[in-house]
Order: C-alpha cells, then sequence, then structure tokens
C-alpha cells in the first residue's frame, strides 16, 4: 500500500471499528502517547517543547517507527512557548528527571464571576490575561506581546506540518489537534479558569454564579460548534468527526454531574446522532460510575477510551458503544515482549471485531511506561494479526 | 454554648455557612467548647468519609470537606486546649518525587486528621532519602506515598529501595496511592497496600496505626 491507500485503509477499519456494522479488517490502534514520545526520538523534553521543528521531527519519528492507526496527540498538546514572551505560570520541565509537570493553577477568583457573567471579552482581558501571563501588564512592550503572535504563527505552521507529514509521509489520519472538537462549559470552568480546587469550591459555595458561567460558556461555544456539526462534513485528513474530551468528570458526584455536566454533554452525544456523525471520547480516569447515562446511546457514533475501568466489563456493559484501550502501561513499562504481545492477543480475540481500538490504559508520559522493544513488538503484531 | 449535633450535622452536610457561622458564635462567646466543637466537626468528617463510601459524595465534596475543616480549625484553634477525638497515632504522608500533585495528599491528611492521626505531611515532590530521614526523626512506622503521575510509581518503588537499604523495610508500613495505582503496580512498587480512593486509604492506615 502507499501512503494515501494506506491513510485510507486506516480511515476505513476505524470508521467500521466505531460503526459497529461491519468486522474491520483488522483491529485498529491507537497512540495514546504524550511527551514520551520526545524522550523516544533523543531529544529533551525542553529542547522539543521549545522548537518546532525538533517537535515535529519526534512525532513524525514515532509514527514511522511503530506505525499506529491514530495519534490520539498529534504531537503539539502543550504550546507552552508561546506565551512564555508574557509569562506562563502552568507548565514545569525538568529535563533530568525528563518530568514536564502542569499545576492545578486558577486563573480567577469566586469574586470573579460577576465579571465574567456581565462582560466576558473584558473579564478575558482584565482578569483572566493577567492571572495566565504574569508579565501581562504595564510594562510589557508591544515587541514582547507581539512576539507572542510570532510564536502562535509557528505553532500552527508546526500543527499543520505534522497532520500534512502524518498523512502523506506516515499514511495516517489526523488525531486530537486536527479533528473537530469542542468541550462543555463545565470542563473549560475545570480546565482553563478555575482548576480543579477552585471547582471543587465553587460548586459548593456559589453553585448558581458557577452554573450561570457553565451555561454562558455552552451559549457561546458549544451549542454553535453543535449547529456546525449539522451541515459540515468529516475533514478528509480525519478518521472520526468529531473529539469529545470528559476530562472534569473525574470528580464529580452523580448529584454533581447531573446539575453541571450531563445537561450539556447529552446535547453534545445528541448532536452527534442526530447528524450521523461518529466520535471518539478521550475520557480519562474512571468513567464506570456514568455508564447508565450512556446505555441509550445508539450503536455506531460513539467509542470512548477506557483508562481505569476493567475494558472487558465496559463492553459487557456498553455493547452499543466502541472501546478505546485495553493495553496496560504496567505491562508496557514493565512486562517483557512476549507477555505484551500475549495480552494485546487476548484483547484483540476477546474483543475485535467491531467496537473494539487497542490503545493505552494511560497517557503514556515518561520514560518507563513504555519500553520501547515492548511497544514495538505490539504494534508489529497488532498489524498483521486478522 | 452552641449546638454541637447541629455542628456535626453541618459538617457532615459540608454546610459551609452554618459551620462557620456556629464556630464564629462559639469564638465570640468565648471559645468555651471549643474541644467539643472540633470533635463534632470530626464527626461530621466521619460522615463525609460514610457518604464517599456510599456513592453519595465524590472527589470534589472530599476536596470541598478538606477546606472546610481546615477552615473550621483556622477558627477555633486559639480556643482548643486538647486534643479532642484521641490520638490514633502519627503517619507520614507526601507526594513522591517528580510529582507536584497535593490535592489527593491533602484529602487523605485532612480526613486522616479529622480521625485523630497526626499527620507529617513532608509536601510534594519529596525524595526517597527525604521520606527514610523524616521516617526515622519521627519515629513513624506507617507511610503514604501518593501520586498522579505514572511516574510516580518508580519514584514510589525507589522509595521502598531506599527503606530496605535502611534496614528499616520490616519496621514500616507503606501504602501508595492515587491515580496510576494499582494492584500489579503495587507488587511491582513493593508496598504493603494500596488505594485509589482516600476513604479506603484512611482506613488502612488507622487500621495499622491501631
Amino acid at each position: 500500500m502507499n501512503n494515501e491507500e494506506l491513510l485510507a485503509y486506516r480511515q476505513q477499519i476505524i470508521e467500521d471499528a466505531i460503526r459497529m456494522k461491519k468486522k474491520p479488517d483488522r483491529t485498529p490502534h491507537f497512540a495514546n502517547y504524550w511527551t514520551w514520545k520526545i524522550l523516544d526520538s533523543g531529544y529533551k523534553l525542553s529542547e522539543a517543547l521549545y522548537d518546532w521543528d525538533k517537535l515535529e521531527d519526534s512525532t513524525i519519528k514515532f509514527q514511522k517507527k511503530y506505525g499506529f492507526d491514530m495519534l490520539v496527540d498529534d504531537g503539539v498538546r502543550d504550546p507552552m512557548q508561546v506565551i512564555e514572551p508574557i509569562g506562563q505560570s502552568s507548565y514545569e520541565v525538568d529535563d533530568e528527571k525528563e518530568i514536564m509537570n502542569i499545576r492545578d493553577v486558577s486563573f480567577m477568583s469566586p469574586d470573579d464571576y460577576d465579571l465574567f457573567l456581565k462582560d466576558y471579552p473584558r473579564f478575558l482581558w482584565e482578569v483572566v490575561l493577567p492571572n495566565k501571563a504574569n508579565r501581562f501588564n504595564s510594562d510589557l512592550t508591544l515587541e514582547q506581546f507581539g512576539e507572542v503572535f510570532n510564536r502562535f504563527n509557528g505553532y500552527a505552521k508546526c500543527t499543520q506540518n505534522i497532520v500534512s507529514r502524518l498523512n502523506t509521509e506516515c499514511g495516517t489520519p489526523a488525531g486530537m489537534l486536527s479533528t473537530q472538537s469542542t468541550i462543555p462549559g463545565y470542563e473549560q470552568l475545570f480546565n482553563f479558569y478555575r482548576g480543579i480546587k477552585g471547582t471543587a469550591s465553587d460548586m459548593r459555595r456559589i453553585p448558581d454564579k458557577f452554573k450561570a458561567a457553565c451555561d454562558l460558556l455552552d451559549e457561546m461555544q458549544l451549542y454553535p460548534a453543535l449547529e456546525q456539526l449539522k451541515t459540515s462534513t468529516r475533514r478528509a485528513n480525519a478518521s472520526v468527526d468529531f473529539i469529545g474530551l470528559m476530562l472534569g468528570h473525574t470528580i464529580l458526584s452523580i448529584k454533581q454531574w447531573e446539575a453541571f455536566y450531563w445537561p450539556s454533554f447529552k446535547r453534545m452525544l445528541d448532536a452527534v446522532v442526530a447528524a450521523d456523525k461518529t466520535c471518539y471520547i478521550f475520557s480519562e480516569g474512571s468513567t464506570k460510575r456514568f455508564w447508565s447515562y450512556f446505555k441509550d446511546l445508539p450503536k455506531g457514533h460513539f467509542a470512548f477510551h477506557v483508562e481505569q475501568d476493567d475494558i472487558f466489563e465496559f463492553k459487557k456493559e456498553l455493547p452499543n458503544c466502541c472501546a478505546v484501550g485495553g493495553m496496560h502501561a504496567s505491562l508496557l513499562g514493565g512486562g517483557t515482549k512476549e507477555q505484551c504481545v500475549s495480552y494485546a492477543k487476548h484483547l484483540i480475540d476477546e474483543l475485535g471485531g467491531e467496537g473494539f481500538i487497542l490503545s493505552q490504559d494511560k497517557m503514556i508520559s515518561y520514560r518507563n511506561d513504555t519500553n520501547p522493544e515492548n511497544l514495538k513488538a505490539v504494534c508489529d503484531f497488532v498489524r498483521e494479526y486478522r | 454554648m452552641i449546638d454541637f449535633e447541629r455542628l456535626k450535622t453541618a459538617m457532615g452536610e459540608l454546610d459551609n455557612d452554618t459551620v462557620v457561622a456556629l464556630l464564629e458564635k462559639l469564638m465570640a462567646e468565648g471559645g468555651e467548647g471549643a474541644d467539643q466543637a472540633l470533635a463534632a466537626c470530626q464527626e461530621g468528617m466521619n460522615t463525609v468519609g460514610d457518604l464517599f463510601e456510599s456513592g453519595e459524595y465524590f472527589v470534589a465534596d472530599l476536596i470541598f470537606a478538606g477546606e472546610l475543616m481546615t477552615q473550621a480549625m483556622d477558627i477555633i484553634k486559639p480556643a482548643i486546649v486538647a486534643s479532642a477525638g484521641g490520638n490514633v497515632g502519627k503517619m507520614l504522608l507526601c507526594t513522591v518525587q517528580g510529582d507536584m500533585h497535593d490535592i489527593g495528599k491533602n484529602i487523605v491528611k485532612a480526613m486522616l486528621e479529622a480521625g485523630g492521626v497526626e499527620v507529617v505531611d513532608l509536601g510534594i515532590d519529596v525524595a526517597p532519602e527525604a521520606i527514610v530521614k523524616a521516617a526515622k526523626e519521627q519515629g513513624v512506622k506507617v507511610i503514604g506515598l501518593s501520586g498522579v503521575l505514572t511516574l510516580a510509581i518508580d519514584s514510589m518503588k525507589a522509595t521502598v529501595e531506599a527503606f530496605k537499604k535502611a534496614g528499616l523495610r520490616d519496621d514500616v508500613k507503606i501504602l501508595i496511592g492515587g491515580a496510576p495505582v494499582t494492584g500489579e503496580y503495587c507488587s511491582y512498587v513493593g508496598a504493603d497496600a494500596w488505594s485509589l480512593n482516600a476513604a479506603k486509604g484512611v482506613e488502612i492506615c488507622r487500621s495499622w496505626l491501631n
């Protein structure tokens, strides 16, 4: 197969796995690999994270070496260098320990909800930017501010290059950063404004304001995106129509889920079904407590990543949904090649066919999360096994 | 004198306004009964633990409970003359080297303290040698290691190894906890027990201390 044919083949097996109308030619394999790609390609974390060419190179090298059917992370999730000229306060990179930490930071206080709800653009300018970018103040020069836009252009170009090279050089469809995607207002507050602690506190102390902020973000961003979904066509280089994130559910009680999350999330799921699209939900942690909400989803639209939960149990409880995952990081990191391949075979034998995509059960980020030889053996096996 | 039963209920229901109002009233009246108030808050935290176990509360509630308990302690601390609820024992807690996450650790800490455990909190990103040194100096026999990143697993293993190297492994019980932790990882690390949730972790530590 040439790369064009390979791209079409990969798109087809992913489509078949999610649509669940016919068995795919073989089980698709998604890469849930993040900063590990940089380390495996021989770069230090800071080298690649602060150099677009090296970041691009590490992603392409990774895919040429292992040959996944889709990279969940196309390689540019952490564009920390973009706002560096005006200061960034979330990331910490330690090359010696090969660690990148993202701190749980709140970029607003509970008192800021009033401005948030009254004048959102002013809130972003006066509250979020100065808190997020610690040099965004009156001493900032126009040149420094302009540098942010130069770097953003570099980021956009890097994303474009990676997607293009994955397509043309590796026959690989686009992943998370280049497929249509949006998230509910709760997720935005949780991930981008209030952090874990702030969210937990606001839901108890000022639930009405918190809910109003979720609703405002949904009205401004989620619902218009869902409207677009009705008429949009899948991007030519993508393998699914839509990618959704499920991250902030990990702290919610059922009562909070029903109050702050489920109404808009359900609207998103309903929009995918109404438009007859396919959707990959990148869901972190455990989703088991919420499976009952997904039982009535029509078959053939959704693929959920399964991290902490038992993937066999997921398939039993939600036969209407495609499961993505199964391969334990503990095995890839600490097992032998034979053990890894044997477990991959077991997963495919038990779950393969329609409704299953093999992937890793953790966001693989650190060197010891995976032994490269184990990964190569599993990737080679999955491509050949029918 | 305030209604301690109402305080206990308010803490269990995570009713911030009532807890704060009752404790501020107690302090305004001279602080008499602060020990009983602390005991009522601790009993309320037990209710929080029970509601977590039953599935009604989840992580966000535990985070808030920790915040509320800290706030309550800050209000009545000046008037407390003796530790209420009895001292179950002392243990050491930290997030392991390379990992900066503290939310899970802080939840566990708040719940342990509410249960009468004295917690020596070493903070985040703590090297194995520092943990062993602190365990020696403080004379603790129970160690709680927390982490969110998968690399925390290797740091946990290195910490267990450091205890072995210091000849102290058989003298301490080590619990590992946090999002990446599994039974397989527990065996790999060589810890004595593992937990994905705070309430179970607290239960294990208390059983060891008892």
